[in-house]
């Protein structure tokens, strides 16, 4: 270092062989390709030094949120043992076990908030209903709610996603208004989320339903259906005159899934439905239903239809 | 000549110019476009539970055909990893692409295979079949071994399809591992095809196996080779797919 310095010292800058000015000079002595070529390698390196520092600046920005996390994690694991396990909440109660400034910091709260929904997929019953009461007396329930206002559709379906989880009938009407969305997750997010807070009628929303239902929709549809009482499994029927063919080629497939033998006389009328989808559905859910009286409607029709449904009519026989 | 040597230099230093601009711009904007890409498919799957497909009574069913070449040592473990992929209707297609070795005898030894009469339409070309494998246990039903005259891996794929009983098939190399939930993830964009937008092939990542952590057909921590020159070489070989 010091001897660094000696040189330093020594230098005489006026002695220097080449001036800026020279430096200039003898570029702009190169051809033109050549003067381009420099300029873009400049270019070039300044993108990739700039990239280099974006990565490297989200890389500890990301690490650093981590580790606030995961110290929000800790203080807050006991906190949250011993409010699941207490015998009754009051708000006051609940708002002295949590600091002040970590529910007024938006990422601290964001971060408990999503600790008391990751709690909440984990747990059913009476620890589920315990996080509920937490998370109305944190007043979360006015997070979510505006989250459903934002113009970004991820923070709109995580919203949703909250309010159903939490069981907040009063976003219902709310979330509903994003049911024929042109975001298709958006979309499946407001199906299940409507399935969950409905008390009555979880598929009230097929009536409404306009836009296309994929497979994957009907894949979603059906998992959250399993997983409710069988009381709550609505009559598919009701639907199979509904305009949007998707809508009645999904509830098709459910009349055969839920066995809904008391529709297969509606089934049968389908069976003469010009569109192949349905056709080829009704026969697959005819033999769901080990419909004996769809034989004679089936052999038919069989001379007459492709090979595929020809296929779809012996495999109903068969079985 | 010292004409011709100065055009053609002069022509190779704008050449190489427009070249180097053009393949980093090509880079910077694919890097670009991939950037918002990832971050959108992030975002889109922290939304979705993979699991639902395996309930789902419209969730398609899938051939998978791996052809295998002498590959004796580890043929009888890699067939076991493909029969315990993680999906709902799926059936395992092995073609024994006229291996020299005894990679057809130790598939016939270990799974009880026993040659069946299979009926099949040859609609793609491929070397003559020499005949299909079924397993006389039960639970191996999902397992089919076609032992065809040897055409290469192209042709072995061909047999695969002829033989495949459902509509969609997932061509893999036998000694490959399958991620956990790979196939429900492939499986998701015919899920969500409309009669308008039809999709009609999806591929997916794939990585070097050397330095992951593999537990029982596994993958179950994915690592980065620690010697430089085989993490040069893992980075050649992804670009190398993309």
């Amino acid at each position: 270092m010091k001897l660094l310095a000696n040189i330093l010292l020594q230098l005489n800058f006026n002695d220097l062989q080449y001036s800026v000015d020279e430096v200039g000079r003898s570029i702009y002595s190169f051809p033109v390709h050549i003067r381009i070529l420099i300029g873009v390698t400049i270019l070039f390196m300044l993108i990739i030094l700039i990239l280099l520092a974006v990565i490297m600046g989200s890389r500890i920005f990301k690490t650093k949120r981590s580790n606030k996390k995961a110290e929000l994690h800790k203080k807050y694991q006991p906190v949250f043992r011993n409010l699941i396990f207490e015998e009754a909440l009051d708000r006051d109660k609940v708002l002295s076990m949590f600091d002040r400034i970590d529910l007024d910091t938006p990422f601290n709260r964001t971060t408990i908030l999503d600790e008391i929904i990751h709690l909440h997929e984990n747990f059913t019953g009476e620890t589920a209903e315990r996080l509920e009461e937490i998370y109305t007396f944190l007043e979360f329930e006015k997070d979510s709610m505006l989250k459903l206002k934002s113009k970004r559709w991820y923070i709109i379906a995580k919203g949703m996603k909250e309010l159903a989880i939490m069981n907040v009938k009063s976003g219902y009407t709310e979330i509903s208004t994003f049911l024929n969305s042109k975001n298709e997750i958006l979309r499946m997010e407001t199906r299940i989320a409507l399935m969950k807070l409905s008390d009555t009628d979880p598929l009230a929303f097929l009536s409404k339903e306009t836009e296309h239902l994929s497979d994957w929709d009907s894949a979603n549809i059906y998992n959250m259906l399993t997983k409710m009482p069988e009381k709550m499994i609505p009559d598919f029927s009701n639907w199979l005159n509904s305009p949007n063919r998707d809508v009645v080629v999904f509830c098709i497939q459910m009349i055969g899934r839920f066995r809904q033998r008391e529709s297969i006389k509606t089934l049968l009328v389908l069976l003469k439905s010009p569109d192949l989808r349905i056709k080829l559905c009704v026969i697959k859910a005819l033999r769901e239903l080990s419909a004996t009286d769809g034989e004679e409607p089936l052999l038919e029709i069989y001379p007459l239809e492709n090979l595929a449904t020809k296929s779809e009519i012996l495999k109903h026989l068969k079985s | 000549m010292g004409l011709f040597f100065y055009y053609f230099t002069n022509f190779a230093d704008h050449f190489i110019l427009v070249y180097s601009c053009i393949l980093f711009g090509t880079y910077f904007l694919l890097s670009t476009v991939s950037a918002f890409d990832i971050i959108n498919y992030m975002r889109r799957n922290s939304f979705i539970d993979y699991r639902d497909i395996l309930a789902a009574p419209s969730a398609p069913s899938i051939s998978i055909i791996a052809p295998a070449y002498n590959e004796s040592k580890t043929i009888v473990e890699n067939v076991r990893s493909l029969l315990n992929i993680h999906y709902v209707n799926f059936e395992v297609i092995i073609v024994n692409d006229g291996s020299k070795d005894d990679t057809l005898q130790q598939m016939i030894e270990a799974y009880s295979l026993e040659i069946v009469p299979y009926a099949f339409e040859e609609k793609i070309g491929s070397k003559p079949i020499r005949g299909v494998y079924k397993s006389t246990t039960p639970s191996l039903s999902k397992l089919t071994v076609v032992d065809k005259v040897n055409g290469g891996k192209a042709d072995a794929l061909n047999a695969g399809i002829n033989v495949s009983r459902y509509g969609i098939f997932a061509a893999i190399d036998v000694d490959c591992i399958l991620e956990y939930e790979s196939l429900l993830k492939m499986v998701k964009p015919f899920m969500e095809q409309t009669e308008s937008d039809r999709v009609i092939a999806v591929g997916g990542v794939v990585r070097i196996a050397n330095s992951c952590e593999v537990n029982e057909g596994k993958i179950t921590k994915v690592n980065l080779p620690t010697e430089m020159i085989p993490r040069i070489q893992v980075l050649e070989y992804i670009r190398a797919f993309y």
